[in-house]
């Protein structure tokens, strides 16, 4: 054999025994990985253009990925979903079969139409959720995150004290990691395709 | 890019020799009502970040993003950010911050005029630039560690 074929070789090797796998898919995640991935939960909320958006039934098949934040966080809440997006730009096909999700926890600023603008911002697929504080509570609890609340500040603004981490679902529909705040961009690349590549249960 | 700038607003706003000075000053592209600025100080002397005024923004506060047990993240107002010797004060994503409230729209690529007034120093008015919203995490964004 020509020496020039061993690398290819070697490569073919490697990527048998990548396919083959010798360990659970939360060996090669980089986000917080759960110790047994969970399901999925449900609930129902309002997007942006005034649907009824049932979670569990929209996302079905999907790479999921949900936050909870607002519109009016300037430090942390962007830096998630551009990164997410910038993701999407690098792996176009990575988008076409994912589901991003960003439910307010600030209803009453959080409009349809600053809850759109705000995501435009990033990718015009992403769905934004809103509900009466009661249907955002149900939510983050059918989630499993602290439900977000509301600080006053001496001069009448206020901030809103929420869970810091993206949730992302495989296509199977389990929860297999968390990705909190400081997630570096490479890992998000690396996560994404991983969890994507999880066939749907079914499929 | 980012840091070049940095280093060339810290050239100037270094005048007295032991006064504050300050590099990586960048703003994130407003997504919202409200941006963040992001600086780094270093000063020789003991002092006291106590506001930041622009005309780009309605108000600012001085915040601090905090992050709980449980993964949830708060935003708190703090009356000064303490800066002195050998302790350069860092505002960065995910911790302390220059909040700016109501701001106007702005664009990569923009330079803002920001007035740092500290408790002893003279106030510093530097040139910052507006960055992506991934920019905003520094140079090496990639290798950014909590």
């Amino acid at each position: 054999m020509p020496r020039r074929g061993l690398p290819w070789l070697l490569g073919l090797v490697a990527l048998i025994f990548a396919a083959c796998g010798s360990g659970p898919v939360s060996d090669d995640l980089r986000g917080v990985a759960l110790a047994e991935p969970t399901p999925k939960p449900d609930f129902t909320l309002t997007d942006t253009a005034g649907e009824p958006y049932h979670f569990a039934e929209e996302t079905d098949g999907k790479l999921t990925l949900l936050y909870f934040g607002y519109t009016n966080c300037p430090d942390i809440c962007p830096v998630h979903l551009a990164q997410i997006a910038e993701t999407f730009e690098q792996i176009p096909q990575l988008a076409s079969s994912a589901e991003v999700v960003f439910v307010t926890v600030d209803p009453e600023r959080d409009t349809p139409e600053a809850l759109r603008a705000f995501l435009d911002n990033f990718d015009r697929r992403f769905v934004g959720l809103t509900g009466t504080r009661d249907e955002l509570e149900q939510a983050q609890k059918a989630v499993g995150v602290p439900v977000a609340f509301t600080v006053e500040e001496d001069d009448g603004t206020y901030s809103v004290q929420h869970a810091g981490q993206v949730f992302a679902w495989a296509p199977d529909g389990l929860l297999y990691a968390q990705y909190p705040f400081g997630t570096r961009q490479s890992d998000w690349l690396n996560d994404l395709q991983i969890l994507a590549e999880i066939p749907a249960r079914g499929a | 890019m980012v840091l070049a700038l940095g280093v060339a607003l810290a050239a100037c706003g270094s005048g007295g020799g032991n006064g504050p000075s300050v590099s990586e000053a960048r703003i994130g592209e407003p997504t919202g009502p409200n941006a963040a600025l992001y600086v780094t100080i270093e000063s020789d002397q003991p002092d006291r970040l106590l506001a930041v005024s622009t005309d780009v923004a309605g108000t600012t506060e001085l915040h601090e993003t905090t992050t709980g047990d449980d993964g949830t993240m708060s935003m708190t107002p703090v009356e000064a950010f303490e800066v002195g010797p050998g302790d350069a004060l860092v505002l960065e994503p995910g911790g302390k911050h220059v909040m700016l409230l109501d701001v106007d729209r702005l664009a990569v690529g923009d330079e803002v005029s920001v007035t740092l007034e500290f408790e002893n120093a003279d106030s510093l008015t530097v040139d910052v630039p507006v960055v992506g919203v991934i920019e905003v995490l520094g140079d090496d964004h990639d290798h950014h560690d909590h």
